[in-house]
């Protein structure tokens, strides 16, 4: 089973950040509808199991 | 073109557009051509914006839903802190969601920063009113899934302000609130809210010093707290002040994290998904931003602009949903527009960039969604929310406030061409020409804003409130110049301290024409309702003098005003408890000072309440008295009779009482009696209240949409309305078309009423060739300075054209840009109800005769 | 005010003169009704209190509203009951 840690969109924390974690990283990908592009940012753990838009590293 | 003359002073003037290109331009859809946004990127962004209307209850857009992020990490976190003082509890539901929500950032913006997890949601606030989220359930925008926001609404249930309030109110008395009838519904029971942030404290001195500061004064309370010798009285004293200097660190320290995560998700954007460098290297310039801001102080205008945002979306809607947008935006942006157009600007930019970043502000307004219960999707039709900001006025050493930020917001507002956010021009005979030019172009590119609010009214009133202070700190002669519309109409003060917080302190609504109608009949609500809305006071059938009325009336007025202030000092003394503001608290100086809550702390009394629909009663008293008592033309019985029946059959009868003396044509015998009810009655009797913080409630005439909405639960009336027609639309506004003497007769009759009163909206309207020809600024100019010399308050204005409303009924696609002032705020036309819509076209549109020049003594 | 422009915000009515064809017509409660208020294009939420509503089924030539509170919605009727859903524009 991938884990968001092998995920493309996976951005891990970086240890000087305010709300850094061991493991935590940001989610962040790319949407789009008819006004236009924008992108979001979650935050999520390594290990989590991954989601529907999990593309490979 | 229009072939309008008037002869005035010896000339012929003819009122050809001061643009000779707007002949060309078809009347009935001059709105279309009037934007001009400055650059291709503000273009964009307006061709793109995800409006969020609602009208009719409803959302204009499709696409537009609730979101349940914010629900389900408040919960998260409320469930997981069970024990500890509420007041930190609320820190740490606004750290876990700040800790673990969605961000946003979009294309092309450069402002950034969202209140949902997606662009197209909006917030909402179980903690607050479980009526006004369980109505969401229901709707084809409910937050997903239904299941776990069920879940969520059940469980905040029994904790939500409205459960705590709720208790402390005879049945009976609720269910008259919630009729929204006789009065607005208790803001408990509706989650509505309003506030004043202070902006200046996060933007002059950053988030890492507040905490600093809390962090020393904890450390303070505990050396005093085990100093020798131990004296329970001052030492207790301690503990929920180090709880609320605890909790504001907690709730700055995730603000300041949450702003960075931003400045993450935008160098992961540049670095991983943009490919143009000049969208990088922005994108870089924008994570610099959010590194630095709110944590430090700012250097430039886009570190202010920012800041405020972050603000706004904590203060509006993060730790608690709060409308409007409340700040003296000129004068509180100066000292980083000069910063940043300074030589050597460590944030350099140019005016013209500064017309860009404002557009850019407006569009985020305009993209603000609100999770509003029912009612408020009802009353501002045709626009997200209440946003209003206020400029020009006086500064503390009465010099003139107007400057260069000024003139480019209102400049960057004329060119983007928004319903939002409104603006409020403070009027003062010092405001600079060339500031009130720019006013004027937006009043008569037909914004219908800026509304205008007399300078020293506003001024003085803060000085008048601050005697009644309990702390004995109210504002100085200084801090009394420095005030904000907090909503559409009311002065409060603004900056770092001493602000209004709640609506509970001022806010809220009476509705005097259905009052009237209840008087009528013994209490009762035959025309919506069907039960006891009051007090017993007699059927007017039994009255044999007009005074038996009047005090009937008196009577239904003090039970209902007694009952809105009740339920808002209710709510405020539960706000106390458990809706605390732990982020708003670190900002406000006394709150830091003290260790003292924002709900809790107050230190200058903003006490109000708004009278609105006070015209239709008026006319109506006016017309008993005249043909039922005074002329005997008519008996009471056939009055009552024929109003219970709509007027149906009695039409000559109908058409006596439509015909009586109206309000707004400087007729003594309408305006007499309508003075003495504004003064004696509705401020008189409003005024004998007191509030929380110790002063007197004034009241501050208004309407916003709400005119409509009590008029379609309000039954024909003695001044000849129909059941379900609309009321007046503005607090001291003449009913729509009876204003029939001209704009200088509605100056005159709305001067007389001074007493008693803190603000009264008027609205007018203008005619469209006028105000656009070569005479429209110095017709307006000396209009504006007649008005404030007469001392009147308040005027807004719109200018658009009868011709191009209904076009705009015909094929409202083509018609997106046209914009109305309906009452307090500014609306897309086309996404106001055709019920609403016919309201603003049957406005009376004001010439300026010969006779109203001279009285303006207009020099042409 | 103009007359509103939408045909299906025009209430369709069958002129009757019995007694209780009127009461009928007017809205009463009818426990367990198979044309309550809730199912009806003329009804719109209470402001405050989502388990009551509003009928706006009043319509003046002349353009006004006259509400009516429904204090029950899922036991209440009348006369003019009709399904669908109308937009914004035909509401207050």
């Amino acid at each position: 089973m991938a884990t968001c840690n092998q995920c493309e969109f996976f951005n891990p924390i970086p240890s000087d950040a305010d709300d850094y974690a061991a493991g935590k990283g940001d989610c962040v990908t790319e949407k789009r509808d008819e006004k236009g592009k924008y992108w979001l940012s979650r935050p999520v753990d390594e290990h989590a199991s991954t989601c529907s838009n999990f593309h490979k590293q | 073109m229009n072939d309008m003359t008037v002869q005035y002073s010896g000339k012929v003037l003819a009122f050809t557009p001061e643009d000779p290109r707007e002949a060309q331009i078809p009347s009935d859809e001059l709105h279309e051509h009037l934007q001009d946004p400055s650059t291709a990127r503000t273009s964009r962004l307006k061709s793109r914006c995800r409006w969020k209307h609602a009208s009719g209850g409803e959302f204009v857009e499709k696409g537009v839903q609730a979101g349940i992020e914010r629900m389900r990490l408040i919960t998260e976190a409320h469930k997981a802190s069970v024990g500890k003082p509420e007041v930190i509890r609320r820190a740490l539901m606004l750290s876990n969601f700040l800790t673990n929500t969605t961000l946003v950032v979009q294309e092309d913006e450069f402002i950034v920063g969202y209140h949902a997890e997606d662009p197209n949601m909006f917030p909402l606030y179980p903690e607050l009113s479980y009526m006004a989220v369980l109505d969401y359930l229901k709707t084809d925008y409910a937050p997903q899934p239904a299941a776990e926001a069920a879940d969520i609404v059940a469980y905040w249930k029994p904790h939500s302000l409205q459960a705590k309030c709720e208790r402390y109110f005879d049945p009976v008395d609720l269910r008259r609130g919630y009729q929204v009838s006789t009065m607005e519904g208790p803001a408990f029971a509706s989650g509505y809210n309003s506030i004043v942030p202070p902006y200046e404290t996060v933007l002059e001195d950053g988030l890492l010093a507040r905490i600093k500061l809390a962090e020393s004064h904890i450390q303070e309370a505990r050396a005093e707290m085990g100093a020798f010798p131990w004296n329970a009285d001052a030492g207790l004293k301690w503990l929920d002040k180090v709880d609320n200097w605890e909790a504001m660190v907690i709730a700055c320290k995730a603000v300041v994290a949450w702003a960075r995560r931003h400045a993450r998700l935008c160098k992961i954007v540049a670095e991983r998904f943009e490919s143009d460098p000049k969208r990088q290297a922005e994108l870089l310039e924008i994570a610099d931003i959010c590194q630095r801001i709110p944590a430090e102080p700012c250097i430039g205008l886009k570190d202010a602009v920012q800041a405020k945002w972050f603000t706004f979306l904590l203060a509006h809607a993060l730790e608690r949903y709060a409308s409007g947008y409340a700040q003296k935006e000129d004068s509180l942006l100066w000292p980083y527009y000069q910063a940043s157009l300074a030589e050597g600007s460590q944030q350099p930019m140019t005016h013209q960039q500064v017309v860009e970043l404002i557009e850019m502000e407006r569009l985020k307004i305009s993209e603000h969604g609100a999770g509003k219960s029912r009612a408020y999707r009802e009353i501002f039709p045709g626009s997200n929310d209440l946003f209003i900001a206020t400029l020009g006025g006086t500064n503390g050493d009465g010099s003139d406030a107007c400057n260069d930020m000024t003139d480019a917001i209102l400049e960057a507002t004329k060119r983007i061409r928004t319903a939002e956010p409104s603006l409020v021009f403070r009027y003062s005979k010092k405001s600079r020409a060339k500031t009130l030019r720019w006013v004027f172009e937006c009043i008569r590119d037909g914004l219908g804003y800026p509304s205008i609010k007399h300078d020293e009214i506003g001024t003085q009133q803060m000085l008048e409130y601050a005697k009644y202070s309990k702390t004995g700190n109210g504002a100085t002669p200084e801090e009394a110049h420095y005030w904000v519309n907090v909503l559409c109409m009311s002065p409060g003060l603004a900056g770092r301290r001493k602000t209004q917080k709640t609506r509970s302190e001022g806010g809220s609504s009476i509705f005097p024409a259905k009052l009237l109608e209840i008087s009528l009949n013994n209490g009762y609500d035959w025309s919506y309702a069907d039960m006891q809305m009051g007090p017993e006071t007699g059927y007017a059938t039994d009255f044999k003098t007009f005074d038996e009325l009047w005090e009937a009336f008196r009577k239904q007025y003090q039970y209902t005003i007694a009952l809105a202030i009740r339920c808002k000092d209710v709510s405020r003394s539960q706000e106390i408890k458990y809706l605390q503001m732990p982020f708003v608290s670190a900002l406000d100086d006394g709150c830091m000072e003290l260790g003292i809550d924002a709900n809790e702390l107050s230190e200058q009394p903003n006490g109000w309440h708004n009278p609105i629909t006070t015209i239709v009663a008026g006319n109506s008293l006016v017309a008993i008295k005249k043909l039922v008592f005074d002329e005997k033309k008519y008996t009471m019985t056939q009055l009552v009779d024929a109003l219970k029946v709509n007027w149906e059959g009695h039409e000559e009868m109908r058409q006596d009482f439509k015909n009586a003396p109206k309000w707004g044509n400087d007729d003594p015998e309408a305006d007499d009696l309508i003075v003495r009810f504004y003064e004696e009655i509705i401020g008189g009797e409003m005024s004998k209240n007191t509030n929380y913080s110790g002063g007197p409630v004034l009241p501050v005439g208004q309407a916003v949409g709400l005119y409509m909405e009590v008029g379609s639960r309000t039954g024909p009336t003695p001044d000849g309305r129909l059941g379900g027609e609309a009321a007046d639309d503005g607090g001291i506004s003449p009913y729509m078309g009876t204003d029939k003497k001209g704009p200088t007769a509605v100056l005159r009759s709305v001067a007389k009423v001074q007493k008693n009163q803190k603000a009264n909206l008027l609205n007018q309207r203008l005619s469209v060739p006028i105000m656009r020809s070569k005479h429209g600024f110095d017709i307006w100019h000396a209009y504006m300075d007649t008005w404030h010399d007469l001392n009147i308050d308040h005027v807004q204005f719109n200018v658009v054209s009868t011709e191009e409303m209904k076009a705009a009924q015909r094929e409202p696609e083509k018609h997106h840009d046209l914009i109305v002032r309906v009452s307090g705020y500014s609306a897309r036309f086309v996404d106001i109800p055709t019920y609403g819509q016919n309201t603003i076209i049957a406005r009376q549109e004001q010439d300026f005769s010969a006779a109203d020049l001279e009285f303006l003594n207009v020099d042409l | 005010m103009s007359t509103p422009q939408t045909s299906s915000a025009t209430p369709s009515t069958t002129p009757s003169t019995t007694a209780a064809a009127v009461a009928a017509m007017h809205m009463h409660l009818d426990p367990g009704t198979a044309r309550p208020c809730s199912a009806c294009k003329w009804q719109v939420p209470d402001p405050t209190d989502p388990a009551s509503g509003q009928c706006t089924v009043n319509r003046h030539p002349g353009g006004g509203i006259w509400k009516r509170w429904i204090r029950d919605l899922g036991n209440t009727t009348c006369g003019r009951h009709d399904v669908g859903k109308l937009s914004f524009r035909d509401h207050v």
